[in-house]
């Protein structure tokens, strides 16, 4: 799908810098006032994840959701999460075209660049596990057959933690597949009077161009990926990764994958600071984000307050020297 | 988030079994002591695992039908508990508030489906340990302290494992598993030698605890039989010379036991032959010591003692009993310096029914409301005096110095006491020679006193091996001038004659010795052997003073016991049999143990400072910045970012700010860029450093470099 003119090895840090930030500034014209949850969507976007917008309804998360798809361009479908949602309704399925007289395989919503699931813990078990694989290995298997899913391939799923009626909350795995989760929370009372003047929200989502095309995106992840990880870094993540696993009160610490997952978010926070190279910072910053919803903790707790722990957590462990 | 949460189960069964350990043994080492009714012994052995396992097995689910049925049993016992009290002393609460607290433990530990919980359970474990530490008497508490100390400790380092497994730091000891339980293992060893050490320096010096600090005073008898005659003598120790048998004839005799003494009882045979032997008889806690007297003898006839007047006359008093001054004490003494000397007697030995007290008892603790007052003022229960048997004796002692003894003159006094003490004796020629020629030149009464006590000292000699003593041969001339060697008896009779033969009223005690003060209950131990026989001189003004040629008497007020671990060593060295160069070699191995701490500390720090003595470009120019930091008022923490230190120290100084976020920014590239920093860049840095190092001056306030926001 990229173009043979423009290859991801192209790119370097300073341009997927500036591309990124071409892109959080026009989320951050949608979503006003909020640059934690922007700056989420972009870690996430650069270092090729999934994102999951957990928070109270009205706030803006399918909005957000909305204009991420808008502003990277390319194709978006969006799938709403009811009881009733097959898995065949995502992925698409097979029919017998009786002119060629052969099998023709009709794609469903997942094939697309941008993918908003809002909902998401709205949808049955067996739905929401029929996203594992497109969310991990960018391809679904429909009549035994694999088929891969557009490049780029970017989902986004928004859930409200707090409806439990009729919901299916998601389970630890599904969570793992998310490389972040962010949440955005109540605006300001100055970002707020000017939302209800009318600035940013959907007027501004419509008027969103889309920025460039899918192909710019897959550069800027080529550069992510180069950014520099020294060895004490990574024994900074590992120490990180560790602490989680000691602690008291959790059961079940962050994975290897969750380990891997910080320390490719740390690359696209580089790239978003305009770095060539992972500092501490990058990791301290975004382990909350990346870490907490992973952690099985002996008592549950709102995610949150995970958060908070995490947070902590990451105040015990000490910076590598030189 | 710890706070709001609420409490979780706690999981770990180590934690919950060690944990009921240190009840068990608290609450074992309390019953032992004899607190509380037998209908305990279950409740602690049977119910508190019991307790433990049915909180362990309900620990998530809490029902509510057990939480119900808890309360209502602890009401029931707190209203049992209120019913059971009939005196309004604290002495009577004291029990039944001990038997209530251990009732409600075992309903608490119920309940304990959490850490807090158990904790509060291992809490009260030390609350039962220190009861049983203030009941006990003896050292059989401690393998029960023992356990529950070991048990605490593992308790505790369990519940707080993940503390001491998150200690190590990040280089390298964090993966390795092992090097975590080490450090756990080291800190725990540090830990207790710490405790230990603080513990045995707190024993040695702190204040001896006496029964006058008590808020009680401690009586109870056991059931026993009352003697045969009311006021009458009993001594089953003695056998077949059982005073009290032989006012009932008939009685198979028996042989004296080996610890009974022979002074005990309606007369003393100086012909007597054979020792007590180490038997414990009682445990005395006093917070000095004393001669525990029980019995005086005032009629002599060469050989055997008897009281002259022995019509016992009743005592009656509830708690306590007032002990009325008898007519052989004299004239209430003007002497100004008195003390009180608090001393509860816990019998182990079936003996005599004397009550025994330091001179001069004035109130006694006794469960019994009559008792027997001899004329020589010794006193006597109308029961026999069984194990487990105690009292508790008030007595006022005086102060005495030589110097009030030596204004004193014994041949003043009132013709009744004169009479019935100074008569010339019962004794023969020389006898009579001797005592005039060794206090010839003597000019006080107390220096004949003691010129006769020095003569008898120097020229005969105390031993257990003596011959036996012919038929109708006079002791004391056997004694002072055949054998010249005998018991205490012997000795003390020699000296009671020898001054009587002088006028000065004398007459022999018997009682017991203080005997040894273990240090670690803080209660003297009185021996069988330390039964003793020595000599009281009446002084008009000063009443009777005990007088010892076989051990000096130690005068009341002098003995010194600086603190509570006094002589904890040699009653440890007494008993357990050390080689000799154990001591050194411990004393070597604790110098050693605590020098390679140090050492090994030191090494580490040095370890840690030369590690952290940074080689790299960054590392310097960061290690100056923390300096510089520091000198600011602002430390950084081992867990803390570049950008985010530089940004705190940017808001002391805000002018600075952006050149220190940019140099954060540098100092991390060169850390984590893989790259060298260019030029610029470094000397950017550098100047910055120079700059702060310049402005942010140690000996101004801090305060002063904020500048003023316009």
């Amino acid at each position: 799908m990229s173009s043979p003119e423009l290859r991801p090895s192209d790119l370097g840090v300073a341009a997927a810098s500036r591309f990124a930030a071409a892109l959080g500034e026009r989320l951050g014209t949608v979503l006003r006032g909020k640059p934690e949850p922007v700056r989420h969507a972009l870690v996430t976007l650069l270092a090729g994840g999934n994102l999951l917008v957990d928070d109270v309804p009205g706030v803006g998360k399918t909005l957000l959701a909305k204009a991420i798809a808008r502003a990277v361009g390319g194709t978006f479908r969006r799938i709403q999460g009811t009881p009733d949602l097959l898995p065949s309704e995502l992925t698409g399925v097979s029919v017998f075209h009786l002119a060629g007289n052969e099998w023709e395989f009709r794609p469903g919503p997942l094939f697309a660049n941008v993918v908003l699931v809002d909902e998401l813990n709205r949808a049955t078990p067996r739905t929401q596990s029929a996203l594992l694989e497109a969310m991990e290995e960018h391809q679904v298997t429909v009549d035994g057959v694999s088929r891969p899913l557009p490049v780029p391939f970017f989902l986004v799923a928004t859930q409200n933690p707090f409806e439990t009626a009729g919901t299916f909350p998601l389970v630890e795995g599904q969570l793992d597949r998310f490389m972040i989760v962010t949440e955005i929370g109540p605006p300001d009372p100055l970002t707020e009077r000017s939302l209800l003047l009318g600035e940013g929200g959907e007027p501004a989502l419509a008027e969103l161009p889309a920025l460039v095309e899918p192909t710019a995106l897959l550069a800027a992840r080529g550069a992510t990926q180069r950014v520099h990880c020294s060895t004490a870094l990574a024994d900074y993540v590992v120490a990180v990764a560790n602490a989680t696993r000691s602690h008291a009160e959790v059961v079940i610490g962050a994975s290897p994958r969750a380990a891997l997952a910080l320390l490719h978010a740390a690359q696209a926070s580089a790239v978003l600071d305009d770095r060539d190279y992972v500092v501490p910072d990058d990791v301290a910053r975004l382990a909350p984000a990346v870490l907490a919803h992973r952690l099985v903790l002996r008592d549950p707790v709102r995610l949150r307050e995970t958060r908070t722990l995490v947070d902590g957590l990451v105040g015990t462990v000490p910076i590598p020297r030189p | 988030m710890k706070a709001r949460a609420p409490e979780q189960p706690e999981d770990s069964i180590a934690l919950r079994a060690a944990v009921l350990a240190a009840l068990m043994a608290a609450a074992i080492a309390v019953l032992r002591e004899g607190v509380g009714r037998s209908s305990l012994w279950p409740v602690v052995l049977v119910g508190y695992p019991l307790a433990f396992t049915v909180a362990h097995l309900t620990r998530r689910s809490r029902p509510l039908l057990l939480r119900a049925a808890v309360s209502a049993i602890a009401i029931v016992v707190v209203v049992l508990f209120a019913a059971s009290i009939t005196v309004g002393t604290i002495a009577a609460v004291q029990v039944p508030l001990a038997e209530v607290f251990m009732v409600l433990l075992g309903l608490q530990a119920l309940e304990a489906s959490g850490r807090r919980g158990l904790m509060v359970s291992l809490l009260a474990a030390l609350v039962l340990v220190t009861l049983a530490g203030v009941f006990s008497i003896s050292t059989a508490l401690a393998p029960w302290l023992a356990g529950w100390a070991f048990a605490t400790l593992l308790a505790l380092a369990l519940a707080h494992r993940s503390e001491l497994e998150r200690l190590p730091r990040l280089d390298g000891a964090a993966s390795r598993p092992s090097a975590g339980i080490r450090t756990a293992l080291g800190i725990a060893a540090a830990v207790f030698a710490v405790v230990t050490l603080l513990g045995a320096a707190a024993f040695a010096v702190a204040p001896v605890a006496g029964t006058d600090r008590s808020f009680t005073f401690p009586a109870e008898l056991p059931p026993s039989e009352a003697v045969p005659e009311p006021g009458g003598l009993s001594n089953p120790s003695l056998g077949g010379a059982d005073p009290a048998r032989r006012a009932a004839p008939g009685e198979p005799g028996g042989r004296r036991s080996a610890f009974g003494y022979f002074g005990f009882s309606d007369e003393l045979d100086t012909g007597v032959r054979g020792r007590p032997d180490d038997t414990l008889v009682m445990r005395v806690r006093a917070a000095s010591p004393d001669f525990w007297r029980g019995q005086t003898f005032d009629r002599w006839d060469g050989r055997t003692w008897r009281a002259s007047d022995d019509h016992p006359r009743p005592v009656r008093g509830g708690q306590p009993i007032g002990i009325p001054r008898v007519l052989d004490d004299g004239p209430a003494n003007d002497f100004a310096a008195v003390d009180q000397l608090v001393q509860t007697y816990y019998l182990e030995q079936a003996g005599p029914n004397v009550i025994f007290a330091a001179a001069t008892p004035t109130r006694l603790y006794f469960p019994e409301r009559t008792i027997f007052q001899m004329p020589d003022g010794a006193l006597r229960a109308g029961v026999r005096l069984d194990p487990e048997s105690v009292y508790t004796v008030v007595s006022q002692r005086n102060l005495v110095t030589e110097t009030a003894l030596r204004v004193s003159d014994a041949t003043q006094v009132a013709p009744e006491i004169a009479a019935k003490y100074a008569a010339p004796p019962e004794t023969t020629a020389r006898v009579r020679a001797l005592a005039a020629s060794v206090a010839a030149g003597a000019p006080t009464t107390y220096d004949k006193v003691r010129a006769l006590e020095t003569w008898i000292g120097a020229h005969t000699r105390y031993t257990l091996d003596i011959p036996p003593l012919p038929r109708g041969h006079d002791a004391v001339d056997q004694f002072l001038f055949v054998d010249r060697r005998g018991f205490c008896e012997q000795i003390g009779t020699s000296l009671v004659v020898m001054l009587r033969e002088l006028g000065i009223p004398a007459r022999l005690v018997v009682g017991y010795t203080p005997g040894e003060r273990n240090p670690f209950t803080g209660l003297y131990e009185v021996r069988a052997r330390d039964a003793h026989a020595w000599a009281e001189v009446y002084f008009p003004g000063v009443g009777w003073q005990g007088f010892d040629p076989t051990a000096s008497v130690p005068l009341a007020g002098d003995a010194a016991i600086d603190g509570a671990g006094t002589g904890a060593l040699a009653y440890l060295n007494a008993r357990i049999d050390l080689p000799a160069w154990l001591g050194p070699v411990l004393a070597l191995l604790a110098v050693f143990v605590v020098l390679s701490f140090a050492a090994r500390s030191w090494t580490r720090r040095t370890r840690r400072v030369r590690a952290a003595r940074p080689t790299s470009w960054a590392g310097v120019r960061l290690e100056r910045l923390e300096r510089l930091g520091r000198r600011r008022g602002r430390d950084r923490a081992a867990a803390e970012t570049t950008p985010h230190y530089a940004a705190a120290l940017g808001a002391l100084d805000p002018i600075h700010a952006p050149a220190l976020a940019a140099a954060a920014r540098v100092l991390d590239a060169s850390m984590f860029s893989g790259r060298a920093v260019d030029e610029a860049a470094a000397s950017a840095v550098d100047g910055l450093l120079e700059l702060l190092d310049q402005n942010w001056d140690r000996a101004r306030h801090p305060e002063d470099l904020v500048p003023t926001p316009s």
